[in-house]
């Protein structure tokens, strides 16, 4: 029987209890998620915040059964406050950030015809690693660092070859889109996207200056994320070996030539180096593949990586809903964020294409400014975008960043401080689903909640350190 | 005054069983945590559960059963 005495529990305090309870496993959730990418002090956080959600819960239990929230003061705060927090909670859901205008690529872009690859910036860094070490001018091999190191090499070459002479009949081009997606994803690719292969984004002539004649219809790009533990920047990078960074013992051991060296090299820095070459490699090797399966059905296909690319490799991403352009000017994908690399696959087989995504990024991007931020030469622009090709967008300004890096090729600090750089995980993918919401309100929140668990902080912290030693010796 | 009076026995066997059930918890606890750690995190929440279905026949055994009368008395 219930004690007639003790003061029943009103709605409004069950009401509370219950929407506290709410974020109990929230935080538990996004605890472990923490725990899993090795952020301690979002973990800290998270479990403090838990906490200090049961000791409000355990608080209101008490004061409600000792009859303390029965008083007119305690009874209207309790439901001002539930006022307050579910119109707090309709703003964080209600659409209330303007979208950009001028996002549509196929629509407003207008192009660059007259589109040079050996034009781009940070060509004459990137082409130099390759054309040193080939063998010859011609039948350049897309040489990476892993590829010197372990052999496994990726012949220029095969980028295209001969088309089987038994084509296969398409008969529906669906079904064949889903297989090739899967097939894709099989060879190593974590995202898949088909669009239509616009001539506006197709070079006229690749990096060594020769004219580029590509036809295809479609174009299959293909999405690979790097680890999100090497997405900072102190982390090793493959174009390190131009400067002699890799150390030479750590090469032979990564080779297999050398098992015991003088010097004892950490499991883990030898596991970093070599996931680190195997995704900057295998970007590549997947569109070979794929390429070479897409011909043995009797349709033309070429793979397009690196500095091979013979499309601008952004745009057609874009358009195959696989991101957004970021205020970095990287690709936003929403599993991976800006930490991807997206070899592309060019074909005449039937496909179905997809359609480009608004995710919000590029609102979420107005309101956030950390990658500018981290930026150590101020490549990144702060501000609000600006109209570049018919699209409004961020420019960053290439000779800055890749000048940088030519001295400094280790940063990666506005990958590192993106919010979006995260691990693919539930509570991430929630966070990504809000954000998509276009509420400025949620927005604000998630910044400031991406702040207060420490993401990105180590890499802000490098890259501003790095600005204030390029202030000290000019360039 | 904080007067706090705490007062309670059990069988032997009964100790026997919570030590085996706090042990299980405890374990799929570090599982979880350890396998975390190399970002492992859908295998993290399978190893916890684990621990915790093996820990149910125990807990079910503390919840809904007792030593019965002549096992009071034998003691």
């Amino acid at each position: 029987m219930t004690d007639p005495t003790r003061p029943r529990m009103r709605w409004y305090t069950l009401l509370w209890v219950l929407l506290l309870s709410l974020f109990i496993p929230l935080g538990i959730l996004l605890a472990t998620t923490a725990l899993a990418e090795h952020e301690f002090r979002a973990v800290a956080v998270s479990l403090g915040a838990t906490l200090l959600i049961i000791g409000l819960i355990l608080l209101l239990l008490a004061l409600s059964r000792r009859g303390a929230l029965e008083s007119l003061y305690a009874r209207r705060g309790l439901k001002a406050g539930l006022a307050v927090t579910a119109l707090f909670t309709a703003s964080l859901v209600i659409p209330s950030e303007a979208s950009l205008p001028r996002k549509d690529i196929r629509r407003f872009t207008t192009g660059t015809q007259a589109y040079d690859a050996s034009t781009q910036p940070g060509n004459e860094i990137f082409t130099q690693i390759e054309k040193k070490q080939a063998s010859s001018d011609k039948d350049v091999m897309t040489f990476s660092i892993f590829d010197v190191c372990v052999g496994k090499v990726s012949h220029r070459v095969s980028r295209d070859g001969e088309v089987s002479p038994n084509r296969v009949e398409v008969i529906n081009p669906g079904i064949l889109t889903q297989k090739l997606k899967a097939d894709a994803k099989a060879l190593g690719a974590d995202v898949v996207g088909i669009t239509e292969l616009d001539p506006r984004f197709v070079f006229q002539k690749d990096n060594e200056g020769n004219p580029v004649r590509l036809k295809h219809r479609y174009a299959i790009v293909l999405g690979k994320g790097l680890d999100y533990k090497l997405s900072h920047p102190t982390a090793p990078l493959p174009w390190q070996s131009l400067y002699s960074s890799i150390p030479e013992e750590v090469a032979a051991v990564l080779s297999g030539r050398q098992v015991q060296t003088a010097t004892q090299i950490p499991e883990e820095t030898l596991n970093e180096y070599r996931e680190t070459l195997e995704f900057f490699s295998d970007g590549g090797r997947t569109a070979v593949e794929l390429a070479s399966l897409i011909r043995s059905y009797g349709y033309p296909a070429r793979a397009h990586f690196g500095r091979w690319s013979e499309v601008q490799v952004v745009p057609l991403a874009i358009m195959a809903g696989l991101g957004e352009l970021g205020k970095n000017g990287m690709l936003v994908n929403p599993a991976f964020g800006p930490r991807g690399s997206f070899p592309i696959v060019t074909t005449d087989l039937p496909l179905i294409p997809d359609r480009q995504v608004d995710l919000g990024i590029q609102e979420f991007c107005r309101a956030c400014a950390k990658c500018a931020d981290a930026c150590p030469p101020r490549a990144v622009p702060q501000g609000d975008p600006a109209l570049v090709n018919g699209l409004l967008r961020w420019q960053v300004d290439g000779t800055k960043c890749f000048s940088y890096i030519k001295t400094n090729p280790k940063c990666m600090a506005c990958v590192g401080a993106c919010p979006y750089n995260k691990k693919d995980y539930f509570v991430h993918r929630l966070a990504v689903t809000a954000i998509a919401r276009k509420s400025r309100v949620m927005n604000w929140l998630m910044l400031r909640l991406d702040n207060l668990l420490g993401y990105g902080a180590r890499s802000v912290r490098v890259g501003q350190e790095a600005r204030k030693t390029l202030v000290r010796v000019p360039q | 005054m904080l007067n706090l009076k705490v007062n309670f026995q059990m069988k032997w066997y009964e100790g026997l069983l919570w030590a085996v059930e706090i042990g299980l918890v405890a374990f799929g606890l570090w599982a979880l945590v350890d396998t975390l750690m190399i970002s492992c995190s859908k295998a993290a929440w399978r190893f916890l559960l684990l621990f915790l279905i093996w820990a149910l026949p125990g807990a079910a055994v503390l919840v809904f059963f007792r030593p019965g009368r002549n096992a009071q008395d034998n003691a």
